[in-house]
């Protein structure tokens, strides 16, 4: 669509819990099978994606819950991963997650034939290790800046319309559904609404968030570039680490089966050790806490969403998440790609081109 | 087994000696695990060097073998050969470049020596971990098939048919000419489309398309025979050709005939316009000029009241025959005019031609019939195939000769040829005679009972880890890999497969390696190196 995008105002003050009743509606006209959202788990205190078939079900629906506990991109990929079998799914999530599922899709994890991706403006989560200690209850989670996680605050494409349809709202504004094509478009309608509104407020109000967001991402990950230069720096930041790969299985993207640093072949001998640790004079052990995060940039920061399930997951506090997002910044604006936003796009490391990143001068990365 | 390894370490005449201490190199090698013993040598890949070290192997009864001499580049299927007359399996031979690498490129000599040592070094770790790999051979497929059933692909088969070979040939259009589907030993595919290819010289599978169905050919070797057609008068995009009495000169002359008794009595005039389309297309289609001569010839003979007018430019008509039509042009006295055309424009019964002279002045002429001679361009569907099958494609849209004089009829992939007008504008005779070559090419690089040797170095996929995400597939150039829908796996096919390590790069979870280059070997072989 090369003009405006044009949208649907709902009457609600719910914010994204407007989108309860319409994905109901949709489910009962039979356009759609199931929807993939979250729900309140029944102990009430925590959340969790759900495929729902029975519309009453539905009540129980939080279309943004104020913790981020498995990714809708993992979740989509346990749905699809061999194929959606043609049942015709709403998925409803973040942006970053649904960046996830479609870096997913692209590395064969994720069908989207049949997936409706439905996004919203996100205000950001808390910890979920805050929230896990009972610091913030569901009710009292207000999206206040200074509780949100570290990733959340200089996330800026927290309003990326990257589903096939879109919610956008916030302070101020009505919440509207946008369609950005025409899978969102015959979603819309199945929902009885129509693309008669005007979106230009909308437009104004995320290019304003995510310009403020944009300049606060460059000036707090320049600062922790500077603190983590050098090998011995990133250790420092990486100090901290209990080499219980956490991160590795939370995060959405890393997809492989067995990681090769849990394989048996990266394991040294004694002798290697002793050798190593004679020409060094020391040796932290086991000895490849670096390597494991240096790894795993290299192998995952092109795909990076900056979803920060990574940091969630670490429970001793290493800021792994922006280390990460330092880093994919620069690897992925080098390809001119950005991980999730262009599902037409390959992904940088599996396109050959015979010329690439000829003629172009300086820093790269 | 306990490895028995041997060293042997090549002075290259003076080429690795006069900067490596010889003498301070071996004892340097001696003790280390699993070597039995390490010996210098003058020149390894001399006659009597070879002979020397394939009767070491035999004698000392080793496992392994180390040669540190030149690059593998220049020796590895020497010493290959070395070990097999040995009774080693080739495999278990690694050759440390410790001249090239080392000898030629360090200057201090202490350093050079220190450098060569870790580099056998590394190599005798990474000896030790190769495994034994068969040498497969397979029989080459003497089938070819012909990719267009035009003249060229008509003469090109019928050379290439005979009781040892097959040959296919394939058309989109689904009626073949009964020149081709009466020859013996041919197969005509027609209304079929290549779809995919795989394999290489000798062993390629192609994947035939038709509507409805498709069907699986095995051939040694490929021609294409898609041929040229003239350009229309769309693509020429001059002003005003839309107009009713303008028309592209066709094939056969006669076709236009209904022009001609449309034609107004008295003495209608005539116009042909050459080089129609030249510009647009960046050459001289160098066929045009004589065809054009010739549809005049038949135009004075059959409408001998008609005004012939010739609007030209560079006149081309090389050879025997040339001369002697562009004379009898001239002769019936067709009006010679220089000029390039610029536009056309119906005005009532007539056409306006409007062109450019020489001197950049513009002329104009009017003509009852205006002929345009086109420029010969690539046929439809050429693009499309000439993606399929990967072989590389002029400016121009042709497919690109391997060399325009020396390899007239080879591609840039071993394999597969192009003949006739697949490669440019060509007339008859050179269609005829690129095919004839085409197929002499092929019947002495492809002759039935030539066997070819498969690569051993092939790669695999460890199934456990593959999660069938299908990177290694993309990076394939030689599609020997299959998605298996049962296991969701990828899979090596091991007789296309040419152990490039492209998929190895490409598998994020690790979960592929090429024989004789795991990452156990090479990683073994790096820690030696940098210890």
């Amino acid at each position: 669509m090369s003009e405006a995008p044009r949208g649907a105002t709902i009457q609600s003050e719910e914010g994204p819990r407007a989108l309860v009743p319409l994905l109901a509606r949709a489910l009962e006209k039979g356009t759609s099978d199931a929807v993939l959202l979250p729900l309140r788990t029944p102990g009430q205190d925590s959340y969790a994606f759900v495929l729902v078939k029975d519309p009453r079900l539905l009540r129980q629906a939080d279309p943004l819950p104020p913790v981020q506990t498995v990714t809708g991109g993992r979740a989509l990929s346990s749905l699809t991963r061999h194929g959606g079998g043609g049942v015709r799914i709403l998925a409803v999530m973040r942006p970053c997650e649904a960046r996830g599922a479609i870096e997913l899709s692209k590395l064969g994890q994720v069908d989207l034939k049949d997936v409706t991706l439905i996004t919203m403006d996100c205000p950001g989560t808390v910890p979920l290790q805050r929230f896990a200690r009972g610091d913030l209850r569901p009710s009292a989670v207000g999206f206040a800046d200074q509780d949100i996680r570290p990733i959340c605050q200089v996330c800026d494409l927290s309003c990326a319309a990257v589903g096939d349809l879109h919610l956008g709202w916030g302070e101020g504004l009505a919440p509207i559904l946008i369609p950005m094509d025409e899978r969102g478009a015959e979603a819309l309608l199945a929902m009885g609404l129509r693309a008669e509104g005007d979106t230009s407020e909308w437009r104004t109000t995320v290019s304003s968030r995510s310009q403020e967001r944009r300049e606060r991402r460059e000036e707090r990950l320049g600062q922790l570039r500077v603190a983590s230069s050098g090998l011995d720096n990133l250790m420092v930041r990486l100090d901290s680490c209990i080499n219980c790969h956490n991160c590795m299985r939370a995060c959405p993207i890393c997809y492989c089966r067995v990681c090769a640093f849990d394989i048996r072949r990266q394991e040294r001998s004694a002798n290697e050790v002793l050798d190593l640790a004679k020409a060094r004079g020391s040796m932290r052990l086991p000895m490849d806490t670096l390597m494991f995060h240096l790894g795993r940039m290299n192998h995952m920061s092109l795909n990076c969403v900056s979803c920060g399930a990574c940091e969630d997951a670490c429970p001793a506090g290493v800021p792994i998440a922006q280390l990460f997002a330092m880093v994919s910044d620069r690897t992925q604006s080098a390809f001119k790609y950005r991980a999730g936003m262009d599902r037409q796009q390959r992904s940088p490391l599996i396109t050959f081109l015979e010329k690439e990143l000829e003629g172009e001068d300086g820093q790269r990365c | 087994m306990n490895a028995r390894v041997g060293v042997y370490v090549c002075e290259c005449g003076n080429n690795i000696s006069d900067q490596v201490d010889i003498a301070a190199l071996v004892p340097m090698l001696e003790g280390a695990p699993g070597v039995v013993k390490v010996m210098s040598h003058r020149l390894l890949c001399s006659k009597e060097g070879q002979e020397f070290l394939a009767e070491e192997v035999r004698k000392e009864g080793l496992t392994h073998l180390v040669v540190a001499a030149c690059s593998p580049r220049q020796h590895l299927p020497t010493f290959m050969e070395v070990c097999k007359r040995g009774g080693l399996n080739p495999y278990l031979m690694q050759m440390a470049n410790i001249r090239e690498q080392c000898a030629w490129v360090t200057s201090d000599r202490h350093e050079a020596t220190e450098k060569a040592a870790r580099m056998i070094r590394a190599a005798i770790a990474r000896v030790v971990r190769q495994a034994p790999l068969p040498e497969r051979e397979v029989e080459a497929n003497p089938d070819v098939i012909i990719i267009g059933g035009g003249l060229s692909g008509t003469v090109t088969a019928s050379m290439l048919a005979g009781p040892e070979r097959r040959v296919h040939v394939v058309d989109r259009n689904p009626a073949l000419a009964v020149a081709l589907t009466s020859l013996k030993g041919v197969e005509t595919h027609g209304g079929c489309e290549v779809e995919a290819v795989r394999g290489f010289f000798g062993n390629f599978e192609v994947e035939l398309a038709s509507k409805g169905s498709r069907q699986e050919v095995r051939v040694g070797a490929m021609v294409v025979c898609t041929g040229s057609r003239a350009m229309t008068l769309q693509e020429m995009g001059y002003p005003g050709s839309e107009a009713p009495h303008v028309v592209v000169l066709p094939q056969d002359p006669e076709s236009l005939r209904p022009y001609l008794d449309a034609l107004p009595s008295g003495q209608p005039k005539v116009m042909f316009v050459h080089c129609a389309g030249r510009e647009r297309v960046g050459y001289c289609s160098g066929v045009c000029c004589l065809r054009s001569f010739k549809a005049m010839r038949w135009m004075a003979e059959t409408a001998p009241n008609a005004q012939l007018s010739c609007l030209h430019q560079d006149i081309c008509v090389p050879g025997r025959d040339g001369e002697r039509e562009y004379q009898g042009i001239l002769g019936i006295g067709a009006r010679m005019t220089w000029g390039r055309l610029t536009a056309l424009a119906q005005q009532g019964p007539q056409v306006t031609v409007s062109f450019r002279r020489e001197d950049g002045s513009i002329g104009q002429d009017a003509a009852d019939l205006v002929i345009l001679v086109p420029a010969t361009v690539p046929n439809h569907g050429a693009r499309a195939l000439i993606d399929i099958i990967g072989v590389e494609a002029g400016p121009a849209g042709f497919v690109e000769e391997a060399h325009p004089m020396l390899e007239p009829v080879s591609t840039s992939v071993k394999g597969i040829y192009v003949a006739g007008s697949a490669s440019g504008p060509r007339d008859g005779r050179a269609t005829s005679l690129l095919s004839l070559a085409a197929a002499a090419q092929i019947a002495a690089e492809l002759r039935p009972g030539k066997t070819l040797r498969l690569e051993a170095q092939t790669s695999q996929v460890c199934e456990a880890l593959c999660t069938g995400c299908r990177n290694c597939m993309t990076v394939c150039t030689y599609g020997a890999i299959e998605y298996d829908l049962v296991a969701q796996t990828c899979r090596v096919n091991e007789t296309i497969c040419r152990g490039c390590g492209n998929c190895v790069a490409a598998c994020p979870s690790e979960a592929i390696s090429v024989k004789g280059a795991t990452y156990q070997q090479i990683l073994q072989e790096i820690k030696e190196a940098v210890r």
